[in-house]
């Protein structure tokens, strides 16, 4: 089978028992995977010359175009090549790649507010309805790949560093988000506790719209304004009959009092009821007690949990998360297994954390439990027999059930902290894929993973996907060889290093991967696409992926139907679309369209941004000039470079010329272009 | 208007007005395709299209969270032990079919006069598991092409559809759903394109670039010689597919954009919308979406979920063919459904339903097909799973000619064959199962 199809085999992977996820067993599955040879043909090689692959690599790395320099270096002396890379990996553009890629292979993305209805039940949707909460939900999803960040390539800390974490980058309102699901806990149902109103059961929150209250007295237990919260804006913002100003939300009224606070502080006026009139709900604009900048406020805190008799963190001690370095709180939170990886995941009585286990073991080793696991288990505690009764499913039930346990002693099904002493007192084992470890905490779950011989592999492998948008021959020499370089260094920046500049990816050779799987030239992804517009045209995210931006173009629109990296539940191998259609031609067309006019004779020329200039003759040759170089990254050496300027510059003529076009829309088109050539659109032209 | 440029007008001599011998060579496209791809495509149902008098476009609907959409179908009620949900909106109601009188929960028989092009067909995926949705629509690999290489369900039906219909395009379109649920068409894998992006994705530029549209396109034809000129096949193969996309895109009627332009949500009606409208302009022969019917409802008190989502999902269905008759497409569009698997719908299932890999449900509602129950349901492995089934008359008959391990199978075959497929590359494409003639209208 093609390797090109193994991200489908791995989802298909037939021999996954059939009952493991609960429900009844089908039975019968294919030992194969479901999935015949695929019958494609492999792409005759051809070596790639430093013009194609210096381009490609800095594009995935940087998004940055190649200069003529680099090309000339890496021509007349290839083994400087991996020096380039490392300056390279030294750019900001640098760490804007790399936490994509660390958000997607650590699964932190793919959700919305209403994946938290688990987590946080009986709220407003969740994590609330708060107009700052898409701010709060990009938090949610940046934190751990900025935490991967920080340990593996700015502390250059061993990667599996990462797995074990309990420092973690967060913001101020992260903080405030994992203080208050700390107070808030879900059990095994749908209910919850509410600890601050367990510790506060006659304390009633106040606000005060007109009356400015010093939030040091607000905060301050022994305070008369003790919970009396400043709220300008409260008394427009409340319906007829639904109280004045200042309003009393009584202690323990539906949903309840630590919801009342995490809604306040994001400015919402929380719900509740007065008789049978419905109120609250209502964001106040100049209420939050958070700024758009403090979304983006991230540092290092470290989280652990209370000492005997120690309180935890306050959340709603705004001033305090301003400046915390630590958070004691009662949940334990550790590695990639974070709010937003449980958002994924959700689980229940049924499922009994398997698929959180599993997924675990996808982002750790890029293996699942599909029955193909050689360990030999010598016992198998916390074997759900039930379940495991039938010997096709004893097969993945014997590894899954052990190592699942430590997820049920520690976290209710909807993962916060284990009521049930029944199951907090489950003991199972780390067994899978022939690495056998006890454990008795769920850090030690995750020192497991850490130390599971398959990550070296599988993290080359998640980067192989990353940079060739298609698999690495795990048979390859050259690919084992970097495996192994990485299992003794465990330093990620080396082995990007090694697999950037290996034939395998450069094609500067032919090596066994390319025979087996071909070369691949990919459609320029989403992301790729997006930050090289921002980086080559000196614009800040004219995609609108990052909210804390300010939006200034049409093109968030349509970048939603861009082709993008996914993942899917119970696939070891990332969902990427590689073959441009007529939906990605047609939507390129029209970002590039977009943005012809921010930078080519701007009405408003925005700064740092290219500002190409249909003024005279030299002007425009000098833009067609960086269209090329630049925009398509197409080196002057290149062979290329002179005729794709020829090509503009007879476009742009042939524009000027025609009837009603002036200059400005002449260069706009030959923007646009340049804008859709495959340079731009695809990498590895 | 002035004249053309040197080199240009050198190369429209070369090879004529529109370049069309040049975008040959660069895309290795017919000649035929690269003037009118249109026209071309419509040619092409001699050589492709087996019987155009059959062909549908697809609106096909899948779901890797196994909806319970299987649980209060007509035929889920001949077993009194079958738990329904006990709401008064669901109370069981008598459906007329043309092969019987069946009870259903009440929100199906709100697809009235549907009701008689619509097939009920019970059928097992045989996998339990989330993730085997992309198993599922690959008919947990008994889908190929006639090469023999893997291939998904509905991507089979728009290789057979696409050369009948003459759409833009051949591989499907999804405009909802997850990454999970990902259609992949020859191994590739087909991004999801959102409603609210569609309008904004498609529609032509206006003004001065509007305007320079066709110019761009030859300067880009232009330069498609100079990429190729002495590129590595793979890079001879991206700027092949890149040259048909772009001519694909010169078929986009901009006049059927309206429909789609504003849409605010991916919701349901939304992707119901685009669907139809992505259909109008022939874009693709087969477009994807999720419709939800109850989603992954293990938790689920007294069946609520599952209750508002059955009627808000019928009332999306009977919207959707209320759109496709003002739209006069109510004969040549079918809806199918293949989630990755049913609902449990034993005693212990009133707070929650499982997995079951051995029952789900798939609609087939279209002109081609019967209003009809095929196959149906007993008791299999301390629940209930589908049943096997007389081909030719798709009652549900123990010991019949398809076993229930084949329903899934017998089920695309079927469908198609309805819609015009030839019965020996069908047979080719679909190993095991067995068309239920019955169902064919």
């Amino acid at each position: 089978m093609s390797r090109r199809t193994l991200w489908i085999s791995g989802a298909f992977a037939a021999s996954l028992a059939a009952c493991f996820l609960g429900g009844t067993p089908g039975g019968g599955d294919d030992p194969d995977g479901g999935a015949t040879a695929d019958g494609g043909t492999v792409i005759p090689f051809q070596a790639d010359a430093p013009t194609v692959y210096v381009p490609k690599v800095k594009y995935i790395l940087t998004s940055l175009p190649a200069t003529d320099a680099e090309v000339a270096q890496v021509t007349s002396d290839p083994s400087s090549f991996a020096s380039l890379v490392q300056q390279w990996m030294q750019l900001p553009e640098y760490q804007t790649k790399m936490l994509e890629f660390f958000k997607l292979a650590f699964q932190q993305t793919q959700i919305g507010s209403g994946d938290f209805v688990f987590q946080i039940p009986n709220g407003p949707g969740g994590i609330g309805q708060m107009t700052q909460v898409p701010l709060l939900l990009q938090n949610v999803q940046e934190s751990f790949a900025r935490t991967a960040y920080e340990i593996a390539v700015t502390e250059n800390k061993p990667f599996t560093n990462v797995f074990t974490t309990t420092s973690f980058m967060m913001t101020p309102p992260l903080l405030e988000m994992y203080g208050f699901m700390d107070d808030w806990q879900p059990d095994n149902s749908t209910n919850y506790v509410d600890y601050f109103y367990n510790a506060n059961p006659t304390l009633d929150i106040v606000l005060e719209g007109s009356t400015s209250i010093p939030l040091s007295q607000t905060l301050d237990p022994k305070n008369a304004n003790y919970m009396h919260w400043y709220f300008p804006g409260l008394a427009g913002a409340l319906k007829s009959g639904c109280g004045g100003d200042p309003l009393t939300l009584t202690a323990k009224h539906y949903p309840g009092t630590s919801q009342y606070l995490h809604q306040l502080l994001y400015g919402q006026i929380p719900g509740f009821t007065v008789g049978s009139t419905s109120c609250g709900h209502a964001s106040v604009a100049g209420a939050s007690q958070f700024t758009t900048a403090d979304f983006s406020d991230w540092r290092m805190v470290n989280i652990r949990q209370p000492k005997s008799g120690e309180a935890t963190t306050r959340f709603f001690d705004v001033p305090s998360l301003h400046s915390a370095s630590e958070m004691v709180l009662n949940t334990p939170r550790v590695g990639f297994l974070t709010p937003a990886f449980f958002a994924n995941y959700p689980t229940n009585a049924s499922n009994q954390a398997r698929v959180t286990t599993n997924q675990a073991f996808i982002v750790a080793t890029s293996t699942q439990v599909d029955g193909s696991d050689p360990t030999v288990t010598t016992s198998q505690p916390a074997l759900d027999t039930a379940h495991a009764s039938q010997q096709p499913c004893f097969g993945c039930h014997q590894t899954l059930d052990p190592s699942r346990a430590i997820f049920l002693s520690t976290y209710s099904y909807n993962y916060g902290e284990q009521p049930d002493p029944t199951l907090q007192a489950m003991v199972g084992r780390f067994q899978y894929r022939n690495h056998v470890q006890e454990v008795s905490t769920i850090y030690d779950f995750a020192n497991a993973l850490a130390t599971h011989p398959l990550v070296p592999q599988a993290w080359a492998e998640k980067l192989c996907y990353w940079l060739n948008s298609q698999a690495c021959a795990t048979d390859d020499p050259a690919f084992q060889q970097i495996v192994a370089d990485f299992a003794q260094s465990l330093s990620w920046t080396k082995l990007v290093t090694e697999l950037v500049t290996s034939p395998i990816t450069t094609n500067a050779s032919v090596t066994k991967t390319a025979q087996e799987e071909g070369e691949l030239v990919a459609v320029s992804r989403k992301y790729h696409l997006c930050t090289a517009l921002d980086s080559r045209l000196g614009l800040t995210d004219v995609c609108g992926l990052d909210l804390t931006k300010t939006v200034y173009s049409g093109i968030p629109i349509i970048a939603p139907g861009l082709p993008s990296d996914g993942y899917g539940r119970g696939a070891p191998v990332p969902v990427l679309p590689n073959q441009p259609s007529l939906f990605f031609r047609a939507g390129l067309e029209n970002i590039c369209a977009d943005v012809a006019p921010t930078v080519v004779d701007p009405t408003t020329p925005i700064s740092g941004a290219k500002n190409y200039s249909s003024a005279s003759q030299t002007t425009v040759n000098a833009a067609i000039a960086d269209f090329v170089d630049n925009l398509m990254g197409v080196v002057p050496s290149d062979p290329r470079s002179a005729l794709l300027q020829a090509q503009l510059l007879a476009h742009y003529q042939a524009a000027v010329a025609t009837s009603g076009i002036k200059p400005t829309d002449a260069l706009r088109s030959t923007f646009v272009v340049a804008c859709l050539t495959p340079s731009l659109g695809s990498i590895g032209m | 208007m002035k004249k053309l440029a040197r080199r240009d007008a050198l190369l429209a001599g070369l090879f004529g007005a529109g370049m069309v011998g040049l975008r040959s060579i660069a895309s290795g496209l017919p000649a035929a395709l690269v003037a009118n791809p249109r026209k071309a495509l419509a040619d092409v149902p001699a050589d492709g299209c087996n019987d155009l008098s059959k062909a549908q476009y697809v609106i096909f609907s899948t779901s890797a969270q196994g909806d319970p959409i299987n649980t209060n179908a007509p035929g889920t009620y001949l077993d009194s032990k079958i738990v329904h949900p006990t709401d008064p909106s669901m109370a069981p109601t008598t459906l007329s079919l043309a092969n019987g009188t069946f009870e259903a929960a009440a929100p199906w028989a709100t697809l009235g006069a549907t009701l008689q092009r619509t097939t009920f067909f019970h059928m097992m995926t045989n996998t339990p598991i989330h993730p085997k949705e992309h198993d599922v629509l690959g008919l947990m690999g008994q889908a190929t092409n006639v090469d023999m290489s893997s291939e998904m369900f509905p991507s089979l039906l728009a290789k057979q559809l696409a050369p009948c219909l003459g759409t833009l395009q051949p591989q499907p379109v999804s405009v909802g759903g997850s990454p999970g649920e990902t259609i992949t068409f020859g191994g590739a894998a087909l991004p999801i394109i959102p409603p609210t992006a569609l309008a904004a994705t498609l529609a032509s530029q206006q003004g001065a670039l509007g305007q320079l549209h066709t110019l761009r396109d030859s300067t880009l034809d232009s330069m498609m010689p100079i990429y190729k000129n002495g590129a590595s096949p793979a890079q001879k193969q991206y700027i092949d597919a890149l040259v048909t996309s772009q001519q694909q895109m010169l078929g986009i009627q901009q006049n059927l954009l309206t429909a789609i332009t504003g849409l605010k949500d991916n919701t349901i009606a939304s992707q119901l919308t685009a669907a139809i409208a992505l259909i109008q302009m022939k874009v693709s022969p087969v477009i994807a979406i999720h419709l939800p019917f109850g989603a992954d409802n293990h938790t689920d008190a007294n069946l609520a979920n599952e209750t508002a989502q059955t009627v808000s999902g019928l009332a999306s269905l009977v919207s959707l063919f209320q759109q496709l008759a003002t739209a006069g497409l109510q004969d040549q569009v079918s809806f199918l459904s293949l989630n990755v698997f049913g609902r449990t719908m034993g005693p212990a299932t009133t707070i929650g339903r499982n997995h079951n890999g051995n029952h789900q449900l798939s609609l087939a509602v279209g002109k081609p097909f019967k209003g009809m129950v095929v196959g149906g349901v007993g008791p299999v492995g301390g629940d209930y799973g589908c049943t096997d089934l007389d081909s030719s008359t798709g009652a549900s008959k123990a010991g019949a000619d398809v076993k229930a391990i084949d329903t899934m199978t017998s089920f695309a075959k079927s469908v198609m064959t309805a819609l015009g497929g030839d019965p020996a590359t069908i047979d080719k494409q679909i190993t095991g199962g067995s068309v239920v003639t019955g169902m064919l209208a």
